[in-house]
């Protein structure tokens, strides 16, 4: 018992940090993340041997994460407003260079924007551009339909849009300050 | 095909798909935690499933054992007939019944289907009368299906067909005879009910007084089988209950936060994540974001009105609709294995008895659900429990004979839980249920 104790603990020291960005870029805040990052590794600690070698042990861990996040996120689903309706301003859309410039903005800075997403923009977002998924399997899992999923991730991609347009703004009025 | 890739998407897959950073030491250690009482509850499981079964068994097994031993007496019986007829019949097993002996009443009439050509019921000793109604049916049975051809060969004799017992009857005078034997169990039921549980409970402690305002009664159900054995007026029974016991809490406040989740309500959950102290422990979330707290000293001191919404609050309510007042309901469930006595104050065409009795009660798991939206949420779970309780039960039994072998059961009981539910709670809480158990009762 003590030495298999002994061995979760490594795999959790070799992939906490990791875990916890995926958790991190599904859940709400933090307090979610970590509630998922525990879930998602007593999952993992109990279904160890179903793991067969196929594949990456890393990539088994994420979909197992990602699932978790998922299915938290179909739980609470009914709690949230439809934000189908929430007002884009698209007269804040970012410009070319200033997308450009967002590639110097930290890892923690994008992972803010990604979590202010609505939720139901955040899962399709994560789901299309950084899993990689089809829509049409993105509408499996989430139980929408094909075109939902399309509108989302266009919408999440003009919150982003705002967000990172916004970013500059607050940049260069704190650069103007000090100057 | 490939998709073309939008600067957006590839800007945050590069920078984020391998992000990594520091977490909490805290989440390992509720990790090990979490795999210590998760280890505990496969344990406890493998346990109940244990005693569970061995209670089953061994009800079973005696059941089994008891029916085959009848099996046997009606084989001796037969052999002691083939003995009278060759002239060598034994006193010993042989009892005389006067025909007008209607005092005693038979061991057991939820078994005494008298009618037709049954005889179920026998005297609890061997010097025992058997009753008017007893006496007669043998006669029903006598006039009615003489059998002839076996009354034709044994003049002086009659064999009841389709009985437990051997009976045989002297026709000369006025007198009976009964072969009998005596049993230690006259005989074994199984027995299937379930009922709606209402639960309350007993709190002793200083904030008793105030939770009362809070927590209210649920309803939850409870179902299962007992085996039965009875020995004349008297019955025990063993089996093996699912039991759901709740309470209720009312007049919690879940509030959204802006437009897309609920977030806590009157406790900073940096200090105190969103929990509620209530007198059956503390309940945990699920989640640290979106359960509200109606802890009670805050609650008393600033809503004594019981309606624990403030004007402004009210008002935001009305605006945005992102306050709710609704309930919580922790559910607690238990594997009961009954151990219950029954004494029968009246056995004729049904039977009434009075029963108490004493549950082991094994907590399997519990829950805490919200109702949002009609409808009942998991929320999160208590701790601080209990996992072994002792419960105790009285209550009535009656059972309303439908065919020989099948009975109604109507079964109002009451159960109180010695020890308190929480533990390391300055509150002790002791639950206290009625149920009406309905069911079918099975002669084995």
């Amino acid at each position: 018992m003590k030495g298999e104790l002994s061995a979760q603990e490594k795999l959790y020291r070799l992939y906490a940090g990791k875990m916890w960005g995926v958790c991190r870029r599904y859940a709400m805040d933090a307090e979610q993340a970590k509630d998922i990052l525990q879930e998602g590794f007593i999952v993992i600690f109990e279904k160890l041997h179903q793991y067969k070698g196929k594949g990456s042990l890393e990539g088994w861990m994420r979909r197992i994460f990602v699932n978790l996040a998922l299915a938290e996120y179909r739980k609470k689903r009914l709690f949230f407003y439809d934000t189908n309706e929430l007002p884009i301003n698209l007269q804040d859309d970012v410009s070319e260079e200033e997308l450009e410039e967002a590639w110097e903005f930290s890892e923690e800075e994008l992972m803010e924007m990604i979590t202010s997403l609505p939720p139901q923009y955040r899962m399709v977002f994560n789901l299309y551009a950084i899993e990689g998924m089809s829509h049409k399997e993105i509408a499996q899992m989430l139980g929408i339909s094909e075109g939902t999923s399309k509108s989302n991730l266009f919408r999440a991609r003009e919150w982003l849009k705002k967000k990172i347009a916004g970013k500059k703004e607050m940049v260069q009025k704190t650069l103007k300050l000090k100057s | 095909m490939r998709r073309s890739e939008n600067r957006i998407d590839r800007l945050f897959r590069e920078k984020l798909s391998h992000y990594e950073a520091e977490v909490s030491l805290h989440v390992w250690e509720k990790i090990t935690d979490r795999l210590a009482q998760r280890r505990r509850m496969r344990l406890l499981r493998i346990y109940l499933s244990f005693a569970a079964s061995v209670a089953l068994v061994i009800s079973l097994g005696i059941g089994y054992y008891l029916g085959q031993s009848r099996a046997s007496r009606v084989f001796s019986v037969t052999n002691s007939q083939q003995q009278h007829n060759a002239g060598t019949l034994s006193k010993t097993n042989t009892i005389e019944i006067a025909a007008n002996a209607a005092k005693s009443e038979p061991s057991h009439p939820a078994s005494h289907h008298l009618q037709g050509k049954k005889y179920e019921g026998q005297p609890s000793t061997p010097e025992d009368t058997l009753s008017f109604d007893t006496i007669r049916s043998i006669h029903t049975v006598v006039n009615h299906n003489p059998l002839p051809g076996y009354l034709a060969s044994n003049p002086g004799m009659c064999r009841l067909e389709n009985s437990n017992h051997q009976l045989k009857k002297t026709l000369s005078g006025n007198s009976i005879q009964a072969e009998i034997k005596r049993s230690v169990i006259d005989r074994v039921y199984l027995s299937f009910t379930a009922t709606p549980l209402y639960s309350y409970r007993v709190v002793n402690g200083v904030q008793s007084a105030t939770l009362d305002k809070f927590e209210k009664p649920a309803i939850t159900f409870s179902a299962g089988m007992n085996a039965i054995f009875t020995k004349g007026r008297l019955q025990f029974s063993l089996g093996t209950y699912f039991t759901q016991m709740a309470l209720r809490i009312d007049n919690v406040m879940l509030r959204r936060n802006g437009l897309l989740s609920f977030d806590t309500y009157a406790l900073d959950k940096n200090v105190q994540p969103a929990t509620l102290l209530n007198s059956s422990g503390k309940i945990i979330t699920d989640t640290h974001e979106w359960i509200a707290s109606n802890s009670e000293p805050f609650i008393t001191a600033q809503y004594s009105d019981q309606t624990f919404l403030r004007n402004d609050d009210r008002e935001l309510a009305q605006m945005n609709k992102n306050i709710e007042l609704t309930s919580l309901t922790q559910k607690f469930n238990y594997l009961e294995i009954p151990l219950n006595f029954q004494y029968n104050i009246y056995q004729r065409q049904f039977l009434l008895g009075i029963q108490a009795g004493i549950n082991a009660n094994l907590l399997v798991s519990n829950a805490t659900m919200a109702k949002v939206d009609g409808r009942q949420i998991r929320v999160g779970e208590t701790t601080s429990l209990r996992t072994f309780n002792i419960v105790t039960t009285c209550g009535l039994s009656v059972a309303i004979p439908f065919t020989d072998r099948l009975s109604f059961l109507i079964e109002p009981r009451l159960r109180y839980y010695i020890f308190s539910v929480n533990r390391g709670v300055a509150i002790d809480t002791h639950p206290y249920t009625y149920g009406i158990y309905t069911g079918i009762m099975i002669r084995y």
